[in-house]
Formats: C-alpha cells, sequence, structure tokens
C-alpha cells in the first residue's frame, strides 16, 4: 500500500550466555499502527522489545528511524528518540505522588540559577494529561494509593509525556479486569490517531483482534511472520507460534479420584475470603483467575505462610489448622509448595543442583543429623536423571542452568518429600515449550500413583488441557467451579466464571453428587 | 483541598515517634526547672546545631537505602587536621581561620568523594566501603596526634561557634544557614527528587533515565563535606581536637534521622523530619543530663529510648501495610 515506514527493524540478533535470545529478527513498524508480537514464553518478544527500548545493547543487526540510523545507547537515549516502554511489572515509585513518577528523570526546573524544580508545572501538565487520556487520577495522590489498573494507566501517560513516536506495550492487560482493559484501548486508540506507532505484547487472542492491525509472530527467537489481523485467523497464528514440532502437548490419563485429600471450608485470609476447594487423590485441581485475584494468597495459607484468619483445612479428613500452621507443619504433614518465582521463592540460585534438591528432605535423607556427601550425591543424581535435568553434573550452581530446568529442580526438591498434595503455582511460567510437556507428564505421572495436585495457572490452554477440575477465583472469592465429564473445558467457559463477580457464593457439590458424576465416569 | 490535605499531612507526619519525643520533652519540662527557660533551649539548640549538619547528609545516604558510617571519622581527622594546622601558626590571622574552615571543609570533602566513587560508581558495598574509611579517620587522628588531644585554639577561630550574632550563637546561625541550603536541595531541586526516586525503586529510576551513579556519589560527596563543617563547628565549640572528637557522631545521626521519620529502607521521610529528630536527641540528652544521669546511663536510656520509638513506627507500619493489603469487601 505504500504506506510510509517509522521504524525498520533489520536482523536484529541478542546473544545471552548459552541462547541466542533474538535471531536475526526484521520486520517494521508504521505510524498510527498497532503492531502486536506474539510468541511462546521465551520466543524473544521482550527482549527484542527491550533492545528498542535502549534497555539491551544490540549485539548484531540495525534499525532506522524515520530514515536515521537507531541504534540507541541507554534509556534516556530511546526516550530521546520518543521512544518509550510499558514494562510487564509495574516500574513504579510506590512512594511518590503521580505527577512525580510521571515527570521523574526530567522534572521542569525554573530559574537559571539555583535551578529549582517547578512543582507547580509538574502537578498541573501531570493533570492536564491525565485529563486529557481521560484518566481520572489526582497527579498528587501517592502512586500505591492508586489500583493496579490506574497504576497502569499512569505509567502509559508517563511514557507519552515526552514527544513520542514509538509506544512500547509489554503485556499491559495482564493485570487488568475488563472494564479497565476498555479504558486503556480507549487510551491506545486516541494515540493511533496521533499517528504513534504502538508495540504491542499480548496473550489474549481477543485482545488482539480488538486493538491490532498487524502481528509479528516469533519464535525461538526467530521471526516467523508478519499478517494483517483482518487477514489472519485463531489458527493460523497459534500454528505460527506453536510450528509442527508440537504433537501432543497435553498428555492426560485419567484416573477415577480417590478420598478426598485437601480441603477448605470457609478458609478466609488478607486477600481471600470464604475459599472452599478440594482435592481429591489422583486428580490435578487447576485454579485459573487474573492476577492479584488471590489464588497464590490462597495456596500460600494453605502452606502456611500467609495468615488464615478463619475457616477450616482438611489434610486427608484431619483438620490441620487447630495447633497452628506453618511451612514446616505443611510439609511434614505431606504437603509441598512450588513457587510462582522460582528465582527469589523457590530455589537456592547460587546453590548447586545437588544442594537445591536435597534442601527440603534434610531431615529425612539424613536421619543423624549429618550430611553425607554419598548419598546426597547418589540422590541428587537419581533425581537429575528423572527429570532429565540438562546440565553437565549435579555440582552446576542453578543460576546457570534455563528456566526451564531450573523449575525440574525445584520440582525434584519436592518430589523428595514423598508429599501427596502438590501445590503448583504457574509451574511453567517462562520455559520453553519442551520442558513444558515433560513437566505435564511429570504431573500426570503424580496423579497416577496417587498424589494430589492443585495447580494455579494463567495460561488457559494449560489449566483446560490438564485438569480434572477448575476453580475460578475472583477479586478473593472462588467464583465457580468446572469439573470434568459435567462440564465442558473451554476458554470460554473458564472466562466465564472467572469473571462472574461476587454474588453468588461458592458451594462445593455434596459428596454423594461427587461420587455420583465420578461414577458415571465420563471423562 | 489540597491546604486540606496538607494539613491532614502534617499531623500524620508528627504522628508516631514524634509524639513520643514530645511527650518526653513535656515530661522534663515538668520534672526539671527552667528546662524549657531560654537558657536551657539555647544550649539545647547549640547542642543539636552540630549533630543536625551530620544529620543532614546521613539522610540523604538513608533516602538511598544506605547508611554512612564514616562521618564520625570524617569528623575526627577533619577536625584534628585543622587543630594541627592552627595549632602550628604564632598569631592567628583571619586567614588563617579561613584555612582551617577550609581544611575542615577539604578534608570532609575528599573522604566524601572517596565514598562516593568507591560505592557509587564503582558500586562497592556501602557497609563495607564506609566502615573503611571511618577506620581511616580515626586512626589517621591517632597517628598524627600521636593518641593526644589538641587544645586551646584561638578566639577568632573559636568565633565560629561562640560568636553572637543578633542574640544568636554562631553555631545556631551556621546550622540554620546549612539547614536551609539542604531543605532547598532536598526538596526543591532534581537531584533531591532523584534521591527519594532512587531510594524507593531503582529499576524504576534506571528506566527513567536518571543518572543512578552520579547521583549516588554526589549524595556521598555530601555527606562527606556535611561532616566535614560539623567538624568545624564541633572544633570551635568544644576547642579541642583528638582521635575521640567525632566518635559516636554515625550513632546520633542515624538515630536523629530514623527518629526524624526517614525509613531505613529508604525513599520515605527527609530532612524536615531530621532536624526535629537531632534537636529532640539533644533536648533528651540535656534533660538526662539535668536529672543527674551520668554520660554511660544516659548512653543506654538513649539506646532504648530510640529502640522503642523505632520500634513503635515499625509495628504501626506493619499493621497499616496489612489493613491496606486486606481487600475491602462491601458487606463485610
Amino acid at each position: 500500500m505504500g504506506q510510509q515506514t517509522l521504524l525498520e527493524i533489520r536482523n536484529l540478533t541478542k546473544v545471552f550466555p548459552g541462547v541466542t535470545a533474538v535471531d536475526h529478527v526484521s520486520f517494521d513498524i508504521r505510524p498510527g499502527e498497532v503492531h502486536v508480537l506474539m510468541g511462546e514464553n521465551g520466543a524473544g518478544k521482550s527482549t527484542l522489545v527491550k533492545m528498542i527500548a535502549g534497555i539491551h545493547g544490540i549485539d548484531d543487526g540495525d534499525m532506522v528511524l524515520s530514515g536515521e540510523v537507531y541504534r540507541p545507547q541507554s534509556v534516556l537515549d530511546a526516550q530521546r528518540h520518543g521512544i518509550n516502554m510499558v514494562h510487564q511489572e509495574l516500574s513504579m515509585m510506590p512512594n511518590r505522588t503521580v505527577a512525580q513518577n510521571i515527570f521523574v528523570g526530567r522534572e521542569p526546573v525554573k530559574g537559571k540559577l539555583l535551578k529549582q524544580v517547578d512543582l507547580r508545572k509538574m502537578n498541573e501538565d501531570s493533570q492536564a494529561l491525565l485529563d486529557r487520556l481521560g484518566v481520572k487520577v489526582n497527579a498528587q495522590t501517592r502512586t500505591k494509593d492508586l489500583s493496579i489498573a490506574l497504576q497502569q494507566m499512569v505509567e502509559v501517560a508517563k511514557a507519552i509525556s515526552t514527544d513520542n513516536k514509538i509506544l512500547i506495550l509489554d503485556e499491559p492487560t495482564s493485570s487488568l479486569t475488563t472494564p479497565e482493559i476498555k479504558a486503556l484501548f480507549e487510551i491506545v486508540r486516541r494515540l493511533k490517531e496521533d499517528g504513534l506507532g504502538i508495540v504491542y505484547i499480548s496473550h489474549r487472542m481477543n485482545e488482539i483482534f480488538e486493538i491490532g492491525d498487524r502481528i509479528t509472530i516469533m519464535r525461538d527467537g526467530k521471526y516467523v511472520g508478519t499478517r494483517r489481523v483482518k487477514e489472519t485467523s485463531i489458527d493460523e497464528i497459534i500454528n505460527m507460534m506453536i510450528g509442527r514440532k508440537l504433537v501432543q502437548l497435553f498428555d492426560r490419563t485419567w484416573n477415577k479420584p480417590g478420598e478426598i485429600l485437601l480441603e477448605t471450608k470457609e478458609l478466609t485470609g488478607l486477600r481471600f475470603r470464604n475459599v472452599n476447594i478440594r482435592v481429591h487423590a489422583g486428580e490435578i485441581a487447576g485454579v485459573a483467575g487474573l492476577v492479584g485475584a488471590g489464588r497464590t494468597e490462597v495456596a500460600k495459607a494453605v502452606f502456611g505462610v500467609e495468615p488464615i484468619e478463619g475457616g477450616q483445612l482438611f489434610f486427608a479428613g484431619k483438620e490441620i489448622l487447630a495447633k497452628g500452621h506453618s511451612p514446616q507443619k505443611a510439609i511434614a504433614d505431606g504437603i509441598s509448595y512450588l513457587s510462582e518465582d522460582r528465582k527469589q521463592e523457590g530455589l537456592f540460585l547460587e546453590f548447586s543442583i545437588s544442594d537445591n534438591i536435597v534442601s527440603v528432605a534434610l531431615k529425612d535423607l539424613f536421619k543423624n543429623g549429618l550430611l553425607n556427601p554419598a548419598k546426597q550425591k547418589k540422590t541428587a543424581d537419581e533425581y537429575m536423571q528423572k527429570l532429565s535435568v540438562a546440565a553437565a553434573d549435579a555440582e552446576r550452581t542453578v543460576d546457570t542452568l534455563s528456566g526451564g530446568n531450573q523449575q525440574k529442580v525445584s520440582l525434584a526438591k519436592w518430589l523428595l518429600t514423598r508429599s501427596r498434595v502438590f501445590i503448583f503455582d504457574e509451574p511453567t511460567r517462562g520455559i520453553d515449550i519442551g520442558a513444558k510437556a515433560e513437566i505435564y507428564a511429570l504431573m500426570d505421572e503424580l496423579v497416577r500413583n496417587g498424589a494430589g495436585i492443585l495447580m494455579i495457572s494463567s495460561e488457559m490452554t494449560e489449566v483446560c488441557g490438564i485438569s480434572d477440575r477448575i476453580y475460578a477465583m475472583h477479586d478473593g472469592e472462588i467464583s465457580g467451579e468446572l469439573i470434568r465429564g459435567r462440564d465442558t473445558f473451554t476458554e470460554d467457559n473458564v472466562l466465564a466464571i472467572m469473571l462472574r463477580s461476587g454474588g453468588e457464593r461458592h458451594e462445593l457439590l455434596p459428596d454423594k453428587e461427587e461420587e455420583a458424576l465420578h461414577d458415571k465416569g465420563g471423562r | 483541598m489540597s491546604g486540606m490535605n496538607r494539613g491532614k499531612g502534617f499531623i500524620k507526619g508528627i504522628s508516631g515517634s514524634m509524639w513520643a519525643g514530645i511527650g518526653l520533652i513535656f515530661l522534663f519540662a515538668v520534672v526539671i526547672e527552667n528546662y524549657l527557660g531560654a537558657r536551657n533551649v539555647m544550649n539545647i539548640l547549640r547542642n543539636s546545631s552540630v549533630l543536625v549538619v551530620v544529620a543532614a547528609g546521613m539522610t540523604m545516604i538513608i533516602l538511598l537505602g544506605e547508611i554512612d558510617m564514616s562521618v564520625g571519622g570524617v569528623i575526627t581527622i577533619a577536625a584534628t587536621s585543622a587543630g594541627l594546622y592552627l595549632q602550628s601558626v604564632e598569631t592567628v590571622t583571619i586567614g588563617n581561620v579561613l584555612l582551617g574552615v577550609l581544611i575542615c571543609a577539604a578534608v570532609g570533602l575528599a573522604f566524601g568523594i572517596f565514598n562516593g566513587y568507591m560505592i557509587g560508581i564503582r558500586k562497592f558495598n556501602y557497609w563495607l566501603v564506609s566502615f573503611g574509611s571511618m577506620s581511616m579517620g580515626f586512626g589517621l587522628a591517632k597517628g598524627i596526634t600521636n593518641g593526644g588531644v589538641l587544645s586551646g585554639f584561638d578566639t577568632k577561630f573559636r568565633w565560629i561557634s561562640m560568636g553572637e550574632v543578633l542574640g544568636l550563637s554562631m553555631c545556631i546561625v551556621w546550622a540554620l544557614l546549612i539547614c536551609a541550603a539542604v531543605l532547598f536541595l532536598q526538596y526543591r531541586t532534581r537531584f533531591g527528587l532523584h534521591l527519594y526516586a532512587i531510594g524507593d525503586s531503582e529499576a524504576c529510576a534506571l528506566n527513567s533515565g536518571i543518572n543512578v551513579r552520579k547521583t549516588r556519589f554526589l549524595a556521598y560527596a555530601f555527606s562527606g563535606l556535611m561532616a566535614g563543617l560539623a567538624a568545624m563547628l564541633l572544633l570551635a565549640r568544644t576547642n579541642s581536637a583528638g582521635a575521640a572528637v567525632g566518635e559516636g557522631y554515625e550513632f546520633n545521626a542515624i538515630a536523629a534521622v530514623v527518629v526524624g521519620g526517614t525509613a531505613m529502607d529508604g525513599g520515605k521521610g527527609g530532612f524536615k523530619g531530621t532536624i526535629f529528630g537531632a534537636v529532640f536527641i539533644s533536648a533528651m540528652k540535656n534533660g538526662l543530663q539535668l536529672i543527674g544521669l551520668s554520660n554511660y546511663w544516659q548512653q543506654v536510656l538513649l539506646g532504648v529510648v530510640i529502640i522503642a520509638i523505632i520500634l513503635y513506627d515499625v509495628i504501626s507500619t506493619k499493621l497499616r501495610v496489612k489493613k491496606s493489603l486486606r481487600r475491602v469487601y462491601s458487606d463485610g
């Protein structure tokens, strides 16, 4: 169509130790378009946009911005060229005002000699900007007093407060509710009309078709192709994202559920209340919900980390809250918790694989309280092999491993405890497809051998693909339940119960009805 | 509306530790005759003048979420250097006095620049570097004085602290001038705002294009300079210098900052609170002295009170955080 080009990306490459994160990627961004970047986790999208935004250096290739070579030396340099990025994780100063957040790093000053910061101008300009974007926030509010959604809007406002050519949005809706997303899209459309080029990373198909103009798909760091949104389909996009290598990701053997292993009755804590969930032996119970819905808090409460203020918790029919609760007790009872944040909470990053694997089971493994190096080595080797951890030997430190292998090590750690209930919080976040399939297979093996799994996941395909039952959480409460055999597991159905707010209280089915369901065996 | 907010914020700002401080001072006022009399108040202010200057630098470092342990050592070596110089001249002229002032400032600044370079630019751990500087400061002072004490300086130099202008001691005048400059620097300049930014979220500051290294460097350099100026006031006021003159100032400065409401993990608080904290600590020491408590027991009690105040703040912050974490349900 002879449309002009705003930013041309040519053979952009970024190499990290052991992996080529972005591998000779070329495409272009036009003014006034929303250009969606898609790909599985680890496909290199984030790395690519960080190169455009001046956060990562460029190892090879080049970029042309409005006809001139563009090679950002720093974030500041990128901003001077009119390129700004809104990060996936909020990057705000919680104790500062909205205005200070918007203008941080380039506060307006007055007076030649003293160069004092013009606080009034800062506040007024910020307010004008927020008003223009239709964001109903007082610029002098402290940022931490705003909801996540409003903070997100402030970040957008901050990013576009300079003369802008390109705005990069990295999964901006991952923690927003539907009306909040609508408000954000309204802003995006206005910016589009102003002629900005918008790079938009998202995993949500419906969003892409609503807001996107063109889609570029990446896989394993490589460019796969670019399509016009109007001329493509979900199926085509998924095929391009996954490639042909995917044979069978979710390979479940459906078991007849056994006794109830884990059950909560009206469990209430700081960020959740009246939670009734149930995990049977031999089944995977998925928990869907938006980030911030309280899923992780429930999991951590069951594991004894988050405080519990009311309700009951049963493990294999026994009430276990009566005499206080702690992770030590939970582990002794047979509950494992695989954290969603393996780097901060799940692993000792600078310890060896071997030390990490035995870290939870130390007491069981070395009965007399003395370490036995031979036994440790044997155990570590056994579990490394069992989970096919790809590393030269068990003495490597964990921080040198890829995400998938790190996750396997943290899994191994819990397998060694011989728990009966495993709580997996985002077990496949940020790992590649191959490792994902292995982890699903392992989960399947666990439940086949009589364990119960409670899996928190934000990936719909995963929740629908391997769960026996699905709980949805919304705003701290269980908003609905789907049971395989009774309900159909589709993304739409899960979304429907997920976004059903409050009001209807979720009650567990009476035991008999559940049994009847299982006996029907419509699995 | 914003005026109302500000009023509310002010009340909120002085709650917690400050109310405890005000309560204690009230207690002293009841127990001790003339505690709040003009003479004693002036005395308290004179005592707090040195502390508030040191604490001004410390505030900036703590706003970054770090600590400058070197200030006591820096005060000692700066005061000792200037003291040695002043004793070496036969008849002290105004020029000699100015040079003495300059020596204090220069020694302080030199240490500050060293700390700033190592911590800010080269990114060494702030504990190790500032402890090292502290040790160097005390050690150098001991070395050049052979562990002895210098005293008896010319009155021209001592005028810096002991002189009077409009009925105010010069050391108070100095403190007021420095406080005004620091208040401006911290609340009204980009440098000041960037200190908060880095302390609040270093990642965000970096992503926003703030030169974090340079800002940190300047903060430590400033803290060193403040320690140098404090050394000048101290030398002129106590009329003595030696290996122990600055001892304990790092602790008192940290206490003044924290009692004044600046959070140890950075990004919250500011110099306004520190001024209060410095005056409060001096008032307390003064009160304990007047009650007749020995120096040693003063130290113990000071520690207890400071821990109690900080504990109170920590607990109330925790409760507030817990409250903000709790979801607000419409029906319950």
